[in-house]
């Protein structure tokens, strides 16, 4: 988690929006003080001698995946043109308003624009994610920048939906992972297909037993389903006894 | 050395302990040994109080009431509980504090943990700790875990080896034999240039991965990898010390029978396959294993070195310190050695095969000199190896002093059928190094087949481990 939002803080850093990308050379000598100061912020322990093999291993990873991202930058020819970008909007999929933060806007030479949110992880089991359409984050980010809502909220509405591409950056093995695309990105890799139509559906599901005042609980098989149909790793019904122990066996679940 | 030197090598069930009982009370019975002057090296605490009690009921029935008085001031206890005693009574001639306070496991791992971000040695592996084979693993936690860890068990290596733990030439012969044991290479330039060129073949011919022209997920995730592979180790520098990646471009994806790739992609993965297959012969990981050596054995001692003065500074010591101190003390001051040996009659050890070289060098110190010494051992029974006990030094001894070998033939434990398996078994387990026991327990009597799975277990686990 804390590795995570280090390697994300240092990648808003790095990479500001509408400037000249870096080189490596300059990547590399300002990458100790982006992790500093990150660190200052989040995790001042990490900075005493106890911590120094944390530290040295975090600065190493931070520097590694920093100069992967700036080549992807370089050979997509991508700009960066927002990074945290609040976003607001309808999902149509689901019904409902919805907001978040974008990690990052690209524009390509030809007016395309990815929307890149990025993963501490390896690529192999988000690409698994999204062949089992099970994916959600960026396809709502998607759609937010397509139906945007409230004065401040980045309208993208002219750039059209087939220019608009949902992306992840996966920082542990320098991927990208793109949902569509019409004409191949460089560097990246292409999931065909919808991405996200199990778990829209699903959600949708939820909504409207929730606006009908019924709260469905989880049942016991759902970490292995979510695990192995969704491709999603259960965290917050494995790890959380609240949630446990509000969970029903698989037969009261369908009565 | 002494006079009366008397090595027991003694089997499971053989009687050492009424061997080092009876040994004790002959020679306070013939007050060859006085009981305040009785030097007494057990496994545990427990037996040393159960060794303590049996000799002290012996002296009580023979009416020598003062002499079990008296054993309460022998030096009967494990190893470490010697060397505590040993170092508070020579802390003056150790440089030590009187009242040394014994540092708790997690202040040693705080102590040594803040010394490894300042071992210089240390750095190039802390730098890249991936390259070097440490990654998360759900069983060993993190990769800085893992590497803290080595350190850890490299220091306490290194102190184990006593005086020879803190000599240069301990790393040189350490590289000579990784050397030997690798076997031949041949120039990495070479091989570098071969599979670079192969990879950007590739590349240039299949920019993007081909995982679209198979329908088998498992295959198009396999595709998918082997082209990401691809693709770094022809944009990047990582086949200059990536090992995992050369191993894994062998073992690239071609064509078969469910599934074609594009033309002309199987011959350059081939091609790829070819040159990496150059791994086997490639001195890079040999290079990288030898960086690794060099930095765990300099930067272990140069944390040693800076721990070891932040505890004197700070008045601590360590479990390690209470042997290692101990045998420094009596190698360099020989008035302490001759101070120690004028209070004792006798040294008795048993469990011998469990020292390792720094608690033997201490032992033996001791013993040597000592006017009599009674060593007890199995090196079957070695079990300690994890701590750097090592039963050749049991060996070594044995073989120095053919004639002091004086070693228990039965088994009073078990049945002759019990005994005839085991000795079997024993024979195939260690050939001629297999002393078959004689059993002594009349045939028939209360054995369970229980007995027979102990005496096999006790056996095998001894071999394997």
């Amino acid at each position: 988690m804390l590795r995570g939002t280090i390697v994300h803080d240092v990648l808003e850093h790095c990479f500001p929006p509408d400037c000249e990308l870096p080189d490596d050379a300059e990547i590399s000598t300002a990458i100790p003080t982006y992790v500093s100061n990150a660190l200052d912020r989040c995790a001042p322990w990490l900075l005493d001698d106890e911590w120094a093999l944390e530290h040295k291993n975090l600065m190493v990873e931070v520097e590694k995946s920093t100069l992967a991202w700036a080549q992807f930058l370089r050979s997509a020819g991508a700009k960066v043109i927002g990074t945290e970008k609040h976003l607001q909007g309808a999902s149509p999929s689901l019904n409902i308003r919805t907001h978040g933060y974008a990690d990052c806007i690209l524009e390509l030479p030809d007016k395309r624009i990815l929307v890149v949110d990025h993963k501490r992880s390896k690529s192999t089991n988000r690409i698994k994610r999204l062949e089992a359409q099970s994916d959600l984050q960026v396809t709502l980010y998607k759609e937010m920048l397509l139906n945007p809502q409230g004065d401040d909220a980045l309208d993208l509405r002219a750039t059209g939906a087939d220019s608009i591409i949902a992306a992840y950056h996966t920082t542990m093995d320098h991927s990208v992972i793109v949902s569509h695309e019409t004409k191949h990105i460089t560097g990246t890799q292409a999931v065909s297909g919808d991405i996200s139509s199990t778990t829209t559906s699903l959600l949708s599901e939820r909504i409207k037993d929730l606006t009908v005042g019924n709260v469905p609980l989880n049942s016991i098989s759902d970490a292995h389903i979510f695990e192995k149909e969704f491709c999603i790793t259960p965290y917050a019904l494995d790890g959380n006894r609240l949630v446990q122990a509000f969970m029903v066996d698989d037969q009261e679940a369908t009565e | 050395m002494n006079n009366s030197l008397t090595i027991v090598p003694a089997g499971a069930g053989s009687g050492k302990t009424y061997r080092i009982e009876t040994t004790l009370a002959d020679w306070l019975d013939k007050d060859e040994v006085r009981a305040d002057r009785i030097l007494a090296v057990t496994f545990t605490e427990a037996s040393a109080r159960d060794m303590k009690s049996r000799i002290r009921a012996r002296l009580l029935q023979s009416g020598r009431s003062d002499d079990a008085l008296a054993l309460g001031r022998a030096y009967v206890g494990t190893i470490h509980s010697l060397g505590q005693r040993l170092l508070t009574e020579h802390a003056f001639a150790a440089g030590n504090a009187p009242t040394s306070r014994l540092l708790e496991d997690t202040e040693r791992d705080l102590l040594i943990r803040s010394q490894i971000g300042k071992a210089p040695s240390l750095q190039p592996i802390a730098e890249n700790l991936s390259r070097f084979g440490y990654r998360f693993t759900p069983q060993g936690g993190t990769a800085e875990d893992q590497f803290r860890g080595k350190i850890l068990s490299t220091i306490d290596l290194l102190r184990n080896l006593g005086p020879r733990g803190s000599d240069p030439k301990l790393l040189d012969d350490l590289i000579d034999t990784m050397k030997v044991d690798y076997g031949k290479t041949k120039k990495q330039n070479k091989l570098h240039a071969a599979l670079k060129s192969a990879v950007q073949n590739m590349f240039k011919a299949f920019p993007n991965d081909v995982s679209e022209t198979v329908s088998a997920k498992t295959r198009r995730a396999t595709l998918r990898a082997d082209h990401q592979l691809i693709r770094s180790a022809a944009q990047t520098d990582r086949l200059q010390t990536d090992w995992a990646a050369w191993q894994k471009l062998r073992s690239l994806f071609i064509s078969n029978s469910n599934s074609k790739l594009p033309q002309g992609y199987d011959e350059l993965a081939e091609a790829i396959i070819e040159a990496a297959d150059g791994l086997e012969l490639h001195p890079g990981p040999l290079n990288d294993a030898i960086e690794h050596i060099t930095g765990l054995v300099n930067g272990a001692q140069e944390i040693v070195a800076a721990y070891d003065m932040e505890k004197r500074q700070r008045g601590l010591i360590d479990y390690a310190d209470m042997i290692a101190r101990t045998e420094e003390i009596l190698r360099e001051t020989p008035d302490t050695l001759q101070a120690v040996l004028g209070e004792i009659d006798c040294v008795v050890i048993d469990e011998f095969q469990d020292t390792n070289p720094v608690q033997f060098a201490l032992l033996w110190r001791l013993a040597q000199h000592a006017p009599k010494a009674l060593i007890v051992g199995d090196r079957k029974q070695a079990i300690m190896g994890f701590q750097g006990a090592d039963p050749r030094l049991s060996q070594a001894l044995d073989d120095q002093f053919p004639d002091a070998l004086d070693p228990l033939r039965c088994n009073w434990r078990s049945v002759p059928e019990v005994m005839e398996f085991v000795n079997s078994v024993g024979a195939g387990l260690f050939g001629t190094d297999y002393e078959a026991l004689t059993p002594q327990a009349a045939p028939g009597c209360a054995n369970s087949p229980i007995q027979y799975v102990n005496e096999i277990s006790i056996l095998l686990s001894i071999c394997y481990a």
